[in-house]
């Protein structure tokens, strides 16, 4: 009876003594190269599972440090990781599916505060000295939010969602991306709905040329009913000037600028360039994608590069893909799993 | 004595291994030899291939739960919960829950839309038998299992008392409540039986959150209710060479279900319902070397789910007829032959469709035994599918059972097999996403098992199983995102899953005393072919193992279930640590003049666990559950 008692105490034992931890761990890499100028990679990670973490890719050093979240607060950002807004030393983290905003220090990634109660947050824009506008996927509205009381203000009722937003002047073009096909001009100064624009199906990305005019990517629609098109809309009149369709099949996404806003970016299973006065779409791409998975490209003019992540098959880790002003591959990085939307950070002379 | 005992459980505590029953009969306490003729479905002996049978002291146990408890804690099945009442999804060997097959009475119970089963809609009070076939084995059930099948079968018990009334009632716990009854009735001609559950829960229990903020907030399980109310009826009529049964389930749930804690909880708010019905007809003829059966089943399933921030509301059903007609020939004691045909009408409706899908899947078998020898069992087995009228590449089996010593002690089992699976109708229709150029998996799988049993007089005997396992799945189906930001399937490359493993059952009888074992473990290494990374979810290490003590009228017992290392990301970069789950429970069982009353009192996660078996889902802390049983009626035998 006692070898009885005793085997039963050591199995007690063995179980009692087991960690309480339920996890999830996280391999980290350190989080050393923070400051400096670099980018922000936001990956997004895959729906639901809450494994989405933060990149910084260092231009002053060519390295990349993963899970720089996890490693300075030891807790995953949340569930899509989606956008970062940045202003001084403070860093926003808008993380979509957790209907939340992670405010860190932009130096250590420690976070200050966590916002919640937010719905499907996607992009967050400074509409005013202290105001920002934060758009939602599945929400009608815009929220309004003060970075100096951190804290959500009020709201702006769209009618439909939201995804990105571009600031020209006194006004904000809200663009309604799932299942919608308009642009809504909203003052920013009264936070006001000034008109909408129908500007075609699922207008996924914006942004400005060098003569104010704003250029809107539209994907047409996920089964494909209307053409993709590029829209151009004068921001003084609120007009459409220009239209531009593809020939499908084409699902070009990740409209962006150069600095000079005198070139226009996409990708469509390759990145495009074109000059904002072209009236056609190019037939080839500038960069290939030779086997890859492009899922977001940030030009980025002051170093002369073309910064394009790769999705790999969007279970395993991506890849943060740096390209010449030629197009040719410089430099490759792991960085996490579906790598998104990146933020530039620069030097404060730069800035 | 005493020295046996000690090593059982010194065993039992350096295995703590998973449990898993062997083709040995399962363990009673006593053996009836019953004098009248039983006629059951008769099957194939199917040698060299795995299949194991519940214990019925677990299915007691778990009388007012439902099958996913029970396969959690008896058999080596992965389980996969988003807490109580939550989905539930068994996989085996590797393989993902799409690849687990539910049969009920022989008929598929899989959606086809979803392509899998949640266990936890299934109670065990309607359940007599639970049988596992792994791998191969599976083709004697049901098509499409590349893991394997579950098979949950009621039947008439011709051999017991007339009538007896058996009720349940357990209380537990964050507010779980459940009843059951099973009431069996007839005479030597007719058989019915009547069940019925009510399951409910609040799981409104208190964790940690460390997760959405950055501190540890105490926070309690919100929006995590579950309901579920079931009612079987069943009746079967038989004659000196046939037997014929009608059986109707309806079911109603509800559940809410709870966002991930590293979510902000005000940004979900989601429920599920459905209610199903299905019904059954079946009839078993018994000629003199030839037996007939013949299946018949209806079954409609529908789920409506609600998001109440998002307002999206999105309901689905299908309506399924199976119809099944097989033949077994016995050719003297040596070899059978069975031959089968079923036939599966599929229609299913849901908002994400562009309009009602119609399939057909069918697919006639034919499998053999032949006993070339004393020692030696050969099976052999052809599948040949049709869907929507086209034939598909056929499924065949072929196994070896040796028995190479005269005491026969020790039998060598080995078989290996080749079976596909359908895509599901939302891989291939769902809007927006689904991908019609989906093609069939396919599975290679090949196993060898070695076993030894033994048995002492009457008061001792083990039971000890050892299988290494490779099962290979290619054109396996996965959703990823696509270029246009939605996610497709596709059919991906080959994902590989092998291992080891093993089971001990014992039983020990002494005076009053009587101590049961049950243990195993299993390895299994699972991933893409030629990448030393593991499958999401799929521990490498499964291990459990039970003892129960029975004296007089008391019962205790006390379990551990481990579960190691599950990567939650595909680089393995991310993972949940492993777990020991701990289970005690005593009971008292008292008989009276009309049957019997039992009590029991169980504290699960004795030492107050904080774990995840899905990632930010977390599962209930120290619980206790109190069940009182009340059984009406004796065994005349």
């Amino acid at each position: 009876m006692r070898y009885i008692s005793g085997i039963a105490i050591l199995l007690l034992f063995f179980v009692s003594c087991e960690p309480d931890d339920p996890g999830p761990v996280i391999k980290t890499d350190g989080n050393t190269l923070l400051d400096g100028e670099g980018i922000f990679i936001m990956n997004e990670g895959n729906f639901t599972r809450g494994n989405g973490s933060l990149s910084f890719y260092s231009a002053d050093s060519a390295k990349i440090c993963n899970n720089i979240f996890y490693a300075a607060n030891k807790r995953t950002p949340g569930d899509i990781p989606f956008s970062m807004y940045i202003s001084g030393d403070t860093a926003w983290l808008l993380v979509n599916n957790s209907g939340k905003i992670e405010v860190v220090n932009r130096k250590t990634m420690k976070s200050v505060r966590t916002i919640t109660g937010l719905e499907s947050p996607r992009y967050m824009v400074r509409a005013g000295t202290d105001k920002c506008y934060i758009s939602s996927l599945y929400s009608d509205s815009i929220t309004l939010f003060s970075k100096s009381l951190c804290s959500i203000t009020g709201y702006i009722d769209l009618g439909r969602n939201s995804e990105q937003i571009l600031i020209s002047g006194s006004k904000a073009y809200i663009a309604s991306w799932s299942g919608g096909r308009v642009l809504t001009v909203v003052n920013t100064g009264n936070d006001k709905i000034i008109k909408t624009i129908d500007v075609g199906l699922e207008p996924e990305s914006m942004v400005s040329d060098r003569d104010g005019n704003i250029w809107v990517l539209c994907s047409g629609g996920y089964s494909g009913e209307e053409d993709p098109a590029l829209i151009r809309i004068s921001s003084e009149t609120d007009e459409i000037t220009r239209s531009i369709s593809f020939t499908r099949p084409a699902y070009p996404t990740n409209l962006r600028r150069n600095n000079a806003g005198d070139s226009l970016y996409y990708l469509n299973s390759g990145v495009f360039r074109m000059s904002v006065y072209d009236t056609s779409v190019p037939e080839e791409p500038f960069i290939r994608e030779n086997g890859r998975l492009f899922y977001r490209m940030e030009p980025d003019n002051l170093n002369n590069s073309i910064f394009v992540t790769d999705a790999n098959d969007y279970q395993r880790s991506g890849f943060l893909l740096r390209y010449d002003k030629t197009g040719v591959l410089t430099e490759s990085h792991v960085a996490g799993i579906i790598p998104g939307n990146m933020t530039i950070q620069r030097t404060a002379a730069d800035r | 004595m005493k020295a046996q005992l000690h090593i059982y459980l010194i065993f039992a505590g350096l295995l703590a291994a998973q449990v898993l029953y062997a083709q040995m009969p399962s363990i009673h306490d006593t053996v009836r030899i019953v004098d009248v003729v039983v006629k059951g479905r008769p099957a194939l002996r199917a040698a060299g291939f795995i299949r194991t049978t519940i214990d019925h002291h677990f299915a007691d146990y778990y009388k007012n739960g439902t099958v996913a408890d029970l396969l959690n804690s008896a058999s080596p099945l992965f389980v996969k919960s988003y807490g109580p009442g939550g989905v539930a999804t068994v996989s085996f060997r590797g393989a993902g829950a799409a690849h687990t097959v539910v049969t009920w009475n022989g008929i598929n119970l899989n959606s086809p839309m979803l392509g899998q089963a949640d266990f936890q809609l299934l109670p065990v009070i309607a359940v007599d038998d639970i049988t596992v076939y792994y791998g191969g084995s599976s083709m004697a059930a049901a098509q499409g299992g590349l893991g394997g099948v579950v098979d949950i079968t009621t039947k008439p018990d011709w051999n017991r008392s007339m009538n007896t009334l058996d009720m349940a009632f357990s209380t537990g716990s964050y507010g779980r409540y459940s009843a059951s009854l099973r009431s069996r009735y007839g005479d030597g001609r007719w058989r019915f039986s009547t069940a019925m559950s009510y399951n409910s829960a609040s799981n409104n229990f208190p964790y940690t959150n460390s997760f959405l903020t950055g501190y540890d907030q105490p926070e309690r399980r919100d929006n995590a209710a579950s309901l579920q109310k079931n009612l079987l009826q069943e009746a079967w009529y038989r004659t000196d060479k046939s037997v014929t049964g009608f059986r109707v389930w309806l079911q109603e749930h509800a559940r809410d279900l709870p966002v991930a804690i590293n979510i902000s909880p005000e940004s979900h708010d989601e429920d599920l319902s459905g209610r199903v019905v299905r019904s059954m007809l079946t009839h078993d003829h018994f000629g003199k070397s030839i037996t007939w059966s013949g299946i018949l089943a209806l079954i409609y399933d529908d789920m409506t789910y609600r998001d109440n921030v998002t307002a999206i509301y999105s309901q689905s059903s299908f309506n399924r007829v199976s119809s099944r007609v097989s033949a077994l020939w016995n050719s003297g004691k040596r070899s059978s032959v069975k031959g089968e045909l079923t036939s599966d009408f599929e229609v299913a409706k849901s908002e994400n469709y562009s309009e009602d899908i119609l399939r057909n899947i069918s697919w006639f078998s034919i499998s053999s035994d032949y006993m070339a020898a004393q020692w030696l069992d050969i099976n052999f087995g052809l599948v040949l599918p049709v869907v929507d009228l086209n034939l598909q590449k056929p499924d065949f089996s072929a196994g070896t059972e040796i028995i190479p010593f005269k005491s026969r002690i020790f039998k060598l089992r080995s078989n290996i097999s080749s079976r596909s699976r359908v895509p599901s109708m939302n891989d291939l229709y769902w809007i927006p996403g689904g991908n019609r150029l989906l093609k069939t998996e396919r599975a290679l799988s090949s196993e060898i098992a070695i076993s030894a049993s033994g048995r002492h007089e009457d008061n001792r005997s083990i039971n000890l199983q050892v299988a290494l396992f490779n099962n290979s799945i290619s054109d396996m189906i996965q959703w990823q995102p696509g270029s246009t930001g939605y996610w497709i399937p596709e059919n991906t490359g080959m994902v590989r899953a092998r291992g080891v493993e093993g089971t001990l059952t014992s039983k020990m009888t002494a005076g009053k005393s009587t101590v049961y074992l049950s243990s195993g473990y299993s390895y299994t290494i699972s991933g893409e072919k030629g990448s030393p990374l593991q499958t999401i979810y799929v521990p490498e290490h499964l291990a459990n193992a039970t003892l129960r003590f029975l004296r007089g009228i008391s019962a205790s017992g006390f379990a551990l279930r481990h579960t190691g290392r599950r990567y939650i990301t595909a680089d393995n970069n991310q993972y949940l640590p492993s777990n020991t789950v701990a289970e005690i429970w005593l009971g008292a069982e008292v008989p009276t003049r009309v049957g019997g009353f039992n009590a029991l009192l169980a504290v699960e996660n004795l030492f107050n666990l904080n774990y995840q078996t899905i990632a930010y889902h977390p599962m209930p802390p120290r619980a206790v559950k109190i069940t009182l049983n009340w059984k009406f009626g004796r065994d005349k035998l």
